[in-house]
């Protein structure tokens, strides 16, 4: 019972120091939203790795990027840093969707530390759209948006 | 002096210091606000928090299986130690140099690494770092390095002790509101010795494994000074927050590794090898991290002496 109690407290007082962050103002956001910045996100994971080409999301949160080895880079805004991941292509999971006027592109690896990127881009690059598995109808809808 | 007995129970020593870290915290806290000099993320803030808060409630469990093993092996102990002050100076020695190989080892090999990356995931570095615990330490068997001190026959009370005094003083060093501390550099482990162990930056990897004494990393050729401003995190920083994923990526991998490794000792060595081994050698480790910076840096040395 009184542990019950002191882990209770403990919570409290997790919930009390999270807010008080949040009120100090200690909300930055990363965001991507060129390829100049996902190319320095890649270059403190692998500094040798040159972007071919990269689909940002509109909103800066992830991108996408092929690298002129064939690799690819999954760059995604964790808070007010990046985290990467550089990965041959057969290892990524490529879904893309119509939504409205744009494509919706959800990519995984498999990495319980790394659950995946969402991308909402105008249009998806022929390079990503080649990397869906099993090409549904809407894939060649988004792509040609 | 005489012998005396264990002066308090050393399970609640973290408990009485908690109120003291969420003072300090929040002194950090407004102290980076108005001065800067640091930095905080409350999504970052938050996951730490809540591994700290799990690693207390796993704790209620782990800390009795440590307790297990430490009187089961205190049995057959080879001398009857008191309390008395030459054992307490010892005792902190040796528990400080367990906490050292401890801590080492956790970088070193996987199966540890696996519950203790979890300190290390943050991309920052203030106090709500220092609480950003494993929940998986004590099913790695971590206290089989302070085994052999209850084995000597230290009391397990006193070697408990001397482990939450350890705890207790390796939470002030995760701040970048201190710099160099003087002649203490050499002695104690700092703030600013400790950022080096935090960092990412290839001439950081694998140092600065004290826990309260620096002298174990000068001795066993581990020390780095700081010179460079660090990179916090990982070398594969994670992309998520929930503590879930937090606490348990590691292990997922390993199980993924194991579950596709072609044979025993592929199996094995995912399970035992350094961080970032594989059995074609396609992955990186940290020591090859480094290497690769050292041979960069070689090869810009060379090209500056040769002759045009």
């Amino acid at each position: 019972m009184n542990d019950a109690l002191v882990l209770a407290g403990s919570a409290l007082v997790v919930v009390v120091l999270v807010a008080i962050a949040a009120l100090l103002g200690f909300r930055d956001r990363a965001r991507l939203t060129s390829r100049a910045d996902v190319a320095e996100a890649l270059a403190a994971t692998d500094r040798a790795a040159s972007i071919l080409d990269a689909a940002i999301d509109r909103e800066g949160r992830a991108a996408i990027a092929m690298l002129s080895d064939g690799r690819l880079a999954l760059a995604k805004a964790m808070a007010d840093h990046v985290a990467v991941r550089v990965i041959a292509p057969g290892a990524v999971r490529v879904r893309i969707r119509a939504r409205g006027e744009a494509a919706l592109v959800r990519a995984g690896v498999a990495d319980v530390g790394f659950p995946g990127i969402t991308l909402h881009l105008v249009r998806a690059p022929d390079w990503l759209s080649a990397m869906v598995q099993e090409p549904r109808k809407d894939v060649r809808h988004a792509s040609a948006v | 002096m005489s012998a005396m007995p264990a002066p308090f129970d050393p399970d609640l020593i973290i408990t009485y210091a908690v109120p003291g870290f969420v003072l300090l915290i929040l002194i950090e806290m407004i102290w980076i606000k108005t001065r800067g000099g640091g930095r905080y993320q409350a999504l970052d803030s938050a996951t730490s928090l809540s591994m700290g808060l799990g690693n207390q409630a796993v704790g209620l469990v782990g800390a009795g299986i440590v307790a297990a093993a430490y009187y089961a092996v205190h049995q057959v102990r080879l001398f009857d130690i008191p309390w008395a002050w030459w054992s307490l100076v010892a005792c902190f020695l040796l528990e400080d140099l367990a906490y050292y190989w401890f801590h080492r080892i956790s970088h070193e090999r996987r199966w540890f690494w696996a519950s203790h990356v979890i300190h290390h995931t943050s991309q920052h570095y203030n106090l709500t770092t220092a609480l950003r615990q494993t929940w998986t330490g004590a099913l790695t068997g971590a206290f089989v390095f302070w085994l052999p001190l209850v084995w000597i026959g230290f009391p397990p009370e006193m070697v408990l002790m001397f482990s939450a005094f350890s705890l207790i003083y390796q939470f002030w060093i995760h701040t970048e509101l201190i710099g160099r501390m003087g002649p203490l550099e050499w002695v104690l482990n700092t703030p600013s010795h400790h950022r080096v162990h935090h960092a990412t930056n290839p001439k950081y990897l694998d140092a600065n494994y004290a826990g309260v004494l620096i002298i174990w990393d000068r001795l066993f050729g581990t020390f780095v000074r700081e010179e460079e401003r660090p990179t916090y995190g990982i070398l594969a920083n994670l992309g998520a927050f929930n503590p879930l994923r937090v606490a348990f990526h590691e292990w997922a991998a390993i199980a993924r590794d194991v579950a596709g490794a072609k044979s025993l000792r592929d199996a094995a060595g995912y399970l035992f090898g350094p961080p970032g081994w594989s059995p074609d050698g396609s992955r990186k480790t940290s020591a090859a991290v480094k290497a690769a910076w050292r041979a960069e840096l070689d090869a810009a040395a060379n090209r500056t002496t040769s002759p045009a």
